[in-house]
């Protein structure tokens, strides 16, 4: 699975650039970033603090407008898209998984699940549900509210409700941050089965070595651009870069 | 404490909005209610001292003669003196238009409290001048002629003063030509003279001819005329302060739930002081110098927003021309009670939020919903109260000599069970409300389980406007009761509209001029043949024919049976005594009667069946004329026949269906209106009570918000959920209290019509559709319109904060 063999990318970005003009100084958080994300590949974006690898992301999920340049999702620039229709796209086609779970308090775990569908007036796909529950060993807590699931339940709860609705990509942020190792190491090895086995497009934002290291290929950003982009990166590899470049 | 507190205020105070709002219309309501009438009392006792308010000593004598004014005139220092013109009320018309005016003999130029300023002061009788404002509203003009009433004569205008335009009341003048009455001296000071000193040698000359006077200043006499007025005004005063004590109620509800929603946001902020050693002690009075300070700005601006409010309607009734009397102490007291208010309410929620674990400082609390057991001390005194209530009302329906203390026990009661149990039953409710309504989309549903996540808050929103609700339509429902069951009774009783009676014979045409009358239904004579017994004469009617002519069913027992005659107990038969017989001389033969006393009839009256009265002797002639009108409340039906009998003045109308009938609704109707006026207000209250509670949730539920932007919900999305959220919480507060204050209303009229003998009034609920249909819906737009900011607020989330660590 490399970037040759498939000719069309999932998602990506063309001189995308984000400049933040708040206060004095105007700040450029990403500075001419062109990429393009192969479908079914585990991305990890990674960089220090401040290296504006959050504001990547944001406007790669079109949470955030962009300055200058393009984000395509699938062949689609979203960048020219009206509010509306960039809100459907969202909705159709990227799922998310955050860091801090972020499961609606009032439904059930499977409420929380099928919200996405529901929002688009769409149809559950039973079979991809109980695959999607039974392969997150959510099966028993399906009636559950998040106040009784413990965090690592949360967050499956939250890759699930990523997944059920057959996104084109799935951006997690800092998803392990708030798991324990062994918890949150399952969910990488998770993850990771999702973009191997199943085809399914996953960018993850993380500054953690460890977890980047479970992706196919690591971004490696500073002061807004890309100054590295490893292929099938190692704990190790990942690290000794970020050493080079912190110090 | 002080500093920490203003801060909190300053760097938050969209979230302290409508808590100020909310005691601001409380005591706004109060102020004004203190302003506005301490100034009506002031024009009223102005007017009542407007013969005096220019001298300088009055004298009131008892029995002091004329004489003696001169005597006094003659004293050193004294300018002056003259009988201080009383003046008396007459009603002017003219262009169907009616002003109510105080009217005074043309008063001394010395005591002249206003000036002409077209024409002439009245010279002659048969003139009148009058204030511009009093001319103006009846679109008269110097040199017309009006009518007045009282007076019984028409008068020519002939000048125009600039007397204060007042809505109650105006002034006119006549020409004092005949000698001025009235018991009250005015004495001018001459300007070199003290006042004191004159009123000492009044008194002496006084103790010296041996009058009996009262000699005051003119300062303290016009106190004594303001006072006087007092006791009425003070008794009418306190009326409103109880519907200002309902808006501090509802607003007190309100208050204590936004400090709820405050303090529970800011659990870790509270934690936080806990864990740097604050003691629950301090983290309460911190939170309760918080809304001290809150109540205090919002009752300062309620104050000034009652000025205002008083200042405006002293425009209306024209009494800012003698100024707005303001007591500083009512104002005072009104603030002091809206920041008490204020503080009680925050106290219970801030001892609870002050018992927060330090520990919670350092955990990140997730937005979870608070699903508190009900507690049982709850469930306990709700049942005593609703068995207590259920008792009340069976007592009260049995209908014994207190039932009405009964039903007011009902009232409170089950007040208490209903509104104590709220947080019982309103999350259930909204729940199984959004089960049903699902079907219309995840925003209707999620719109649900929101207004029901937390099943305390929603319950003390819905409560505020329960209580509010249910009083109004209380009132409402008591006032249609009593409409319905009055009219019913009117009905039965008196179901002929006018009754025109002829003192001697019934004028030629009148019955036909009537006839033709737009708003008349039915005309029908009522014949009468005279029956004279010892010299007396009684007028022998057959109604019975009458009520057949106009399509009525008689009254019970208003037909007497063949051969009986009835007559008024202490009427003109005198000299035979009930049930004894009567020969009198009939058509054929002489018909003997069997004799009947009853009350409530006219004394001349005698009345037989229709069959008897055609035996009696003689034509008959025409005595009443018995008119049914096409609505019988209608004021306008009433005059057009009241203005046709005023051509004849031999003829009476009697209290019949129609003036009574009109008078029941008009006084229910400005009771309802001024009622719901004043009730209006704690509604007011109870709706900024919900945009407040939505506001706070949404700043709660901002990440939420977030998520679901993030997760492709369309901003409409977000504010329709908002939209249903308050539509829900509305609905389920406004049809409770509809329906609690629907029974409290049927059972309050009920109880005082069961304390009257049976069968005077037929009891008939009634409830005013339209009014209240119309309360409700008002109170669905405006849960609309208080879903619009917080619905803005959340669509407004920007998605990426769901992705933002707290």
């Amino acid at each position: 699975m490399t970037q040759t063999s498939i000719p069309m990318p999932a998602c990506g970005t063309q001189h995308l650039r984000k400049v933040f003009t708040t206060g004095d100084a105007p700040v450029v958080a990403v500075d001419d970033v062109s990429v393009a994300i192969a479908r079914g590949s585990f991305t990890a974006i990674m960089g220090p603090s401040g290296s504006g690898k959050s504001t990547l992301m944001h406007c790669m999920a079109g949470l955030d407008r962009p300055t200058a340049g393009s984000v395509f999702i699938g062949d689609v620039d979203i960048v020219s898209m009206p509010e509306r229709q960039v809100t459907r796209v969202r909705r159709d086609k990227i799922g998310f998984v955050f860091q801090s779970f972020n499961l609606l308090p009032t439904l059930t775990a499977e409420q929380n699940i099928v919200l996405p569908l529901e929002l688009a007036g769409r149809k559950v796909d039973k079979a991809l549900f109980e695959q999607v529950v039974g392969s997150l060993g959510l099966s028993g807590r399906l009636s559950h509210r998040p106040s009784q699931l413990s965090g690592g339940q949360q967050q499956r709860v939250a890759v699930a409700r990523a997944l059920i609705t057959r996104p084109e990509v799935i951006f997690a942020d800092e998803p392990t941050g708030a798991l324990d190792r062994a918890t949150g190491t399952a969910l990488l090895e998770y993850l990771q089965f999702c973009a191997r086995e199943q085809g399914q497009t996953i960018i993850m934002v993380t500054h953690d070595p460890l977890a980047a290291a479970y992706a196919d290929r690591a971004l490696m950003l500073l002061d807004g651009r890309i100054v590295a982009d490893i292929e099938q990166p190692t704990a190790e590899a990942v690290l000794g870069f970020l050493g080079k470049v912190v110090a | 404490m002080w500093r920490q507190a203003y801060s909190e205020l300053r760097l938050h105070p969209g979230r302290f909005v409508a808590t100020l709002i909310a005691i601001a219309i409380s005591v706004g309501f109060i102020a004004a209610i203190s302003v506005f009438v301490n100034s009506q009392q002031t024009m009223f006792g102005n007017l009542a001292a407007l013969g005096i308010s220019k001298a300088d000593v009055v004298v009131t004598s008892r029995d002091a003669p004329e004489s003696f004014d001169r005597d006094i005139a003659g004293l050193p220092g004294v300018e002056g003196s003259y009988v201080a013109p009383v003046g008396m009320p007459v009603l002017f018309s003219a262009n169907d238009r009616t002003v109510n005016a105080t009217v005074f003999p043309v008063p001394p130029d010395q005591l002249r409290w206003s000036r002409v300023v077209e024409g002439r002061m009245p010279s002659h009788e048969g003139e009148i001048a009058l204030s511009r404002q009093a001319l103006d509203r009846l679109g008269e003009r110097v040199g017309s002629k009006l009518d007045a009433d009282l007076l019984d004569q028409s008068l020519t205008v002939v000048g125009a003063t600039d007397d204060p335009g007042m809505l109650w009341s105006a002034v006119g003048y006549v020409s004092g030509d005949q000698a001025p009455i009235g018991n009250q001296t005015a004495v001018i000071v001459s300007p070199d003279a003290s006042v004191p000193t004159v009123v000492t040698e009044i008194t002496a000359l006084a103790k010296k001819s041996g009058w009996q006077v009262d000699v005051q200043t003119g300062q303290e006499a016009r106190t004594k005329a303001f006072s006087a007025l007092t006791a009425d005004i003070d008794l009418f005063k306190q009326l409103l302060h109880g519907f200002g004590a309902v808006a501090l109620l509802v607003g007190m509800i309100t208050i204590a739930n936004t400090f709820t929603i405050l303090v529970t946001q800011r659990r870790r902020q509270l934690a936080l002081l806990r864990a740097i050693g604050a003691t629950p002690g301090q983290v309460t009075r911190r939170l309760i110098v918080e809304s001290f300070l809150v109540g205090a700005v919002g009752s300062a601006l309620g104050v000034g927003i009652g000025f205002l409010v008083a200042l405006a309607g002293g425009s209306v009734t024209g009494s800012n021309y003698f100024g707005l009397t303001v007591r500083p102490v009512e104002l005072v007291l009104a603030w002091t009670a809206g920041t008490l208010v204020t503080m009680l309410a925050a106290t219970l929620p801030s001892m609870r939020a002050a018992r927060v674990a330090p520990l919670e400082a350092l955990q990140s609390v997730p937005t979870a919903a608070q699903t508190r057991r009900a507690g049982v001390a709850r469930i306990v005194v709700c049942g005593f109260a609703a068995a207590l209530g259920v008792l009340c009302v069976v007592l009260s329906l049995k209908g014994d000599k207190s039932a009405v203390v009964w039903a007011l026990g009902a009232g409170v009661a089950l007040s208490i069970a209903v509104l104590g149990a709220a947080p019982l039953y309103i999350a259930p409710l909204l729940s199984v409300l959004g089960r049903m309504l699902g079907f219309a989309g995840p925003s209707t549903r999620m719109a649900f389980t929101n207004a029901a996540r937390n099943p305390r808050r929603a319950a003390s929103t819905a409560m505020a406007l329960m209580l509010a609700v249910g009083l109004i339509v209380t009132l409402q429902a008591g006032l249609a009761t009593a409409r319905t069951s009055g009219m019913a009774t009117i009905e039965r009783e008196y179901p002929i509209d006018v009754v025109v009676t002829a003192t001697t014979a019934m004028p030629a045409g009148v019955e036909g001029r009537l006839k033709e009358l737009s708003g008349v239904r039915d005309v029908a004579p009522l014949r009468a043949k005279s029956i004279t017994v010892d010299g007396v004469t009684g007028l022998a009617t057959a109604p019975g024919e009458a009520y057949s002519a106009m399509g009525l069913k008689p009254p019970n027992g208003s037909i007497p049976q063949d051969g009986v005659l009835v007559v008024a107990k202490d009427g003109w038969l005198s000299s035979v005594a009930g049930g004894d017989s009567l020969t009198v001389p009939g058509a054929a033969a002489p018909v003997t009667l069997k004799v009947k006393k009853v009350e409530r009839l006219a004394p001349d009256a005698a009345i037989v069946s229709d069959a008897t009265w055609t035996q009696l002797k003689g034509e008959g002639q025409v005595s009443q004329l018995w008119l049914r009108l096409q609505d019988r409340t209608s004021d306008t039906d009433l005059n057009r026949v009241m203005k046709v009998l005023h051509d004849y003045p031999d003829l009476t109308t009697n209290g019949s269906g129609a003036t009574m009938a009109s008078a029941l609704s008009q006084v229910l109707g400005v009771m309802l209106i001024v009622l719901s006026a004043l009730l209006g207000v704690a509604v007011l209250i109870a709706l900024v009570g919900v945009g407040n509670t939505l506001g706070l949730s949404v700043i709660e539920r901002q990440r939420e918000s977030a998520l679901l932007r993030a997760l492709g919900m369309q901003r409409t999305g977000l504010r329709l959920m908002l939209l249903v959220e308050a539509v829900a919480m509305v609905a389920v507060g406004t049809v409770i209290g509809v329906l609690a204050g629907s029974f409290f209303g049927w059972l309050g009229v009920r109880s005082v019509v069961g304390m009257m003998p049976p069968g005077t009034v037929e009891l008939q609920f009634g409830l005013d559709v339209w009014y209240t249909a119309g309360l409700i819906l008002v109170c669905l737009v405006a849960a609309v319109l208080a879903s619009i900011l917080p619905g803005r607020k959340a669509s407004n989330a920007s998605p990426m904060e769901a992705l933002a660590v707290d």
